[in-house]
């Protein structure tokens, strides 16, 4: 053993570092405002990773932002708006009356990356490997279509065949998931042993978008640059390189973007985008929410009972959420489909905090003072940290002791899409959920119809109301929007009062943060965390 | 009366008339103690580690305010005369809760640096004084768990066993032993060959009882030092932890879990981390400071 003073200094070193590496989060290189010296590169630091940026594959928030930038969809939202579609790689489309037959023109005049021509049979080609390979993002397109849906009328003309009546189908095709077009020569020439693409797909791309990606450093960062046979032409103001790079400490990213180490970047907590609100030199985007924050009850147990989850949505404080913290970022959430979304209910009652109520139904479903119950949530998620206090401060008052356990994110992301059984899971995840694209049906299905082949993939709560299944089917299918309004009605009434299926809380914003020289940027509610780098220039 | 430069122990006191030795070991007392307030230095350390002792017996009787209540009126004040340390983000008093968190802070230092130095010593006389095979034995398992790296194996056993403060103290108490065994066998084989304890073994003085009244007095020095400056380690241990998530878990108040709290707010509220961080390093820094006390009382009787 060495002796006393390189110890001690050791260990004072030791604490100091705790204190100071806690204190100014991960560390992470700094060059002085590396941003404002190169005003053809955009830097941007995003809080989360990926290590697979292939389209057919990623369904996680990082992936998007490629498949934003470095592929092309037929069609996506336009602008900032959730419900009015622009055609892309599609110039027109049409659909028989059923919805059953729809039919894309597309677009002439488009090259991919590798120099081949985009053309019908890239469509088919794409739908079908992401379709085949099966993998998360998938069902966008495979919950309407078979492998074989897709047929090529001419080289400029696409037709899908659906297995179900689609009145949303364009929604679904607007998503950031599983619409990229990629091109079947690249895909082909760098397929190994059978794999589609998949393995060099990962770090690299074969789409037609504006930038190509052209470098990757694992869990670190990935370098975007323009492709300068891009189909809409580089007139006009636009950056040539972008670097994206990983930060995931909400301290270090406020950090380098008030320093100009960063153009953009994304997701802050309120209490510090109140901070930055009056800061100079750099502007906060605030795209309305369709992102949730919720409370989901395990339905076995302590919240086997309806009633109990009703006392679970009575007892929990929303003002302490949405009032005192939130402040201006949200609104309370009133049902399972945020505000800004088609089909929410704008007339279903609000829950407030009554603990006389929640103690009278927790007595009803048999919950005693005294229970123990465990609480999950993704350790470094600030509002979920947040829900997790003010529901163990809540139930508390009731005598119900919560044990919150901060986990990290794999961990809750496969916990949540598993298939464990109701006692392996806790009884509360304090989480939160925003759809795939702007669409009742991939608000609820995921996350509340039972878990089985037709939805249910992040049913964490093992959640299982026959009713709302059967009502879910049939709103899927229904053409007309006002009768589809009603059945979302009912969905939302039974998952919010009668069996409910969550404790709703805040309809939040996303927060994305740009420095003043940077121009022409916009963002859009269902691509939250997401950027579209073609229109920004700096100056 | 001894002759200059020439060391006494305990064994050897015993030989002179009673009154002189009497008179001899209160001198080395007072002279030792002395060195506890000689120096500013040393009068820090020994304030600081009082300060602590003191804050974990009576903080939860002296705190202006609940530490588990949430106040989400108040969330995010600034330090003021209401609330000295400001408030976190729920409200709760961060003054309070730092004075609450010192027991949590002695809990585990007492029960991790308590249970390894127990643990080790028992062992460490045992390998120094047997020898032979168990000698042998008791050293290489000493030297695997030197090997692993304290804090990894920890983390291991709480992620496994679930985050928990009884947890982390169990990981880090299992593995806090080593050093001490290592350095009670150093002391006893130093002291074995003394003829004080030839003498006691010829006299047929039971095993047990030389180990317990003649060797670990005389071994007790380099444990105190070893054990103040564990004491410090084993809080910056245990609060990585806790800072980690796998430590005191909400809503109690634990140092390290409140700087884990404050994290995401340091730009716009500092305090919430600040304080708490710096009781970790004023309790660390008291720790050591006290060691390298404990460790020039050992020289100082050594020299004399």
């Amino acid at each position: 053993m060495s002796r006393t003073g390189t110890r001690s200094i050791a260990a004072a070193v030791g604490a100091v570092a705790l204190l100071s590496g806690a204190l100014a989060g991960a560390q992470h290189r700094v060059d002085g405002a590396r941003a404002a010296t190169d005003m053809n590169t955009l830097l941007v630091a995003n809080n989360q990773w990926t290590g697979n940026f292939d389209p057919a594959n990623d369904y996680g928030q990082v992936g998007p932002v490629i498949f934003r930038n470095c592929y092309e969809p037929l069609i996506r939202l336009k602008g900032s708006s959730s419900s009015q579609y622009q055609g892309v790689l599609a110039t027109g489309w049409s659909s028989n009356a059923a919805k059953t037959v729809w039919t894309f023109h597309l677009r002439h005049g488009v090259t991919f990356h590798d120099g081949t021509p985009f053309n019908a049979d890239a469509v088919k080609f794409s739908i079908n490997r992401t379709i085949g390979l099966n993998l998360g993002p998938s069902f966008i397109m495979g919950q309407f279509m078979t492998k074989n849906g897709v047929k090529v009328i001419d080289p400029y003309t696409v037709e899908f065949d659906l297995t179900v009546p689609a009145p949303r189908l364009l929604a679904a095709m607007t998503s950031q998931w599983g619409n990229s077009i990629v091109s079947p020569a690249a895909i082909k020439a760098h397929t190994v042993k059978n794999d589609q693409g998949q393995a060099w797909l990962a770090s690299h791309d074969a789409g037609s978008g504006p930038y190509i990606l052209s470098q990757v450093v694992p869990n670190s960062s990935v370098t975007l640059t323009k492709f300068s046979g891009y189909w809409g032409g580089w007139a006009g103001k636009h950056v040539g390189k972008i670097v994206m790079d990983y930060v995931a400490e909400e301290a270090t990213r406020r950090s380098l973007i008030e320093k100009g180490d960063r153009d953009l970047t994304l997701t802050f907590s309120p209490q510090n985008l109140r901070d930055m609100q009056k800061e100079s030199g750099f502007k906060i985007d605030l795209s309305p929410g369709v992102l949730q924050e919720l409370l989901i009850p395990t339905v076995s147990g302590p919240f086997a009972s309806p009633l109990a989850r009703q006392a679970l949505a009575w007892a929990f404080d929303y003002d302490a959420m949405n009032t005192s913290f939130l402040k201006d970022f949200a609104v309370q959430a009133q049902g399972p489909i945020a505000h800004h979304i088609f089909g929410h209910d704008s007339a279903l009652p609000l829950y407030h905090t009554d603990l006389a109520k929640a103690k009278a139904l927790f007595a009803q479903a048999g919950v005693k003072p005294g229970t123990t119950v465990t609480l999950w949530y993704i350790a470094g998620d600030t509002l979920a940290a947040q829900i997790a206090l003010i529901t163990q401060d809540r139930l508390g008052q009731l005598g119900i002791q919560v044990k919150t356990v901060g986990k990290d994110v794999n961990t809750i992301n496969t916990a949540q899409a598993g298939n464990a059984p109701a006692g392996q899971r806790p009884n509360l995840w304090a989480t939160n959920w925003f759809p795939d694209y702007s669409d009742p049906v991939d608000v609820i299905t995921p996350l509340y119809r039972t878990k089985g082949a037709l939805g249910g993939a992040v049913n964490m709560g093992l959640y299982s109301n026959k009713q709302v299944d059967q009502l879910l089917t049939k709103a899927a299918v229904t053409t007309d929007p006002a009768k589809q309004q009603v059945l979302f009605n009912q969905i939302q009434s039974i998952l919010t009062i009668d069996d409910p299926a969550a404790t709703y809380i805040s309809d939040t914003s996303y927060e994305q943060v740009y420095r003043s020289t940077v121009h022409g940027f916009y963002s859009n509610p269902a691509y939250g965390n997401t950027f579209d780098f073609y229109p920004l220039y700096k100056q | 009366m001894t002759m200059p430069g020439t060391t006494l122990d305990g064994e050897q006191l015993g030989s002179l008339p009673g009154d002189q030795a009497e008179v001899l070991l209160r001198a080395r007392r007072l002279a030792s103690l002395r060195l506890l307030w000689c120096r500013p230095i040393n009068m820090l350390g020994t304030l600081l580690v009082l300060t602590v002792l003191v804050v974990a017996l009576v903080g939860h009787l002296v705190a202006p305010y609940p530490p588990t209540i949430n106040n989400y009126g108040s969330s995010f004040l600034a330090p003021s005369p209401q609330h000295l340390f400001g408030t976190d983000q729920v409200g709760r008093d961060v003054f309070s809760r730092v004075l609450c968190g010192a027991s949590t802070a002695m809990e585990v230092v007492l029960v991790v640096v308590g249970f390894g130095a127990a643990f080790g010593t028992i062992l460490g006389l045992i390998a120094g004084y047997v020898g032979g095979w168990t000698d042998e034995l008791l050293m290489r398992l000493t030297d695997i768990f030197l090997a692993l790296p304290v804090l990894v194996l920890a983390i291991a056993i709480a992620t496994v066993l679930g985050p928990s403060l009884g947890h982390t103290m169990l990981a880090l108490a299992v593995l806090w032993w080593p050093w001490y065994t290592r350095l009670i066998r150093g002391q006893v084989l130093a002291l074995r060959e003394r003829e004080y304890i030839e003498a006691a073994k010829a006299v047929g003085v039971p095993t047990i009882r030389i180990m317990w009244r003649h060797l670990l007095p005389n071994a007790f020095g380099p444990l105190l030092v070893q054990i103040s400056l564990d004491c410090g380690y084993a809080l910056l241990a245990a609060s990585s932890l806790s800072f980690i998530g796998l430590g005191m878990q909400q809503p109690d108040p634990d140092w390290g879990l409140m700087i884990n709290d404050a994290q995401p707010y340091i730009h716009s509220s500092w305090w919430v981390g600040t304080f708490p961080g710096l009781a970790i390093l004023l309790a660390v820094i008291g720790f050591n400071l006290l060691g390298d006390v404990f460790g020039e009382m050992q020289e100082a009787r050594r020299s004399r």
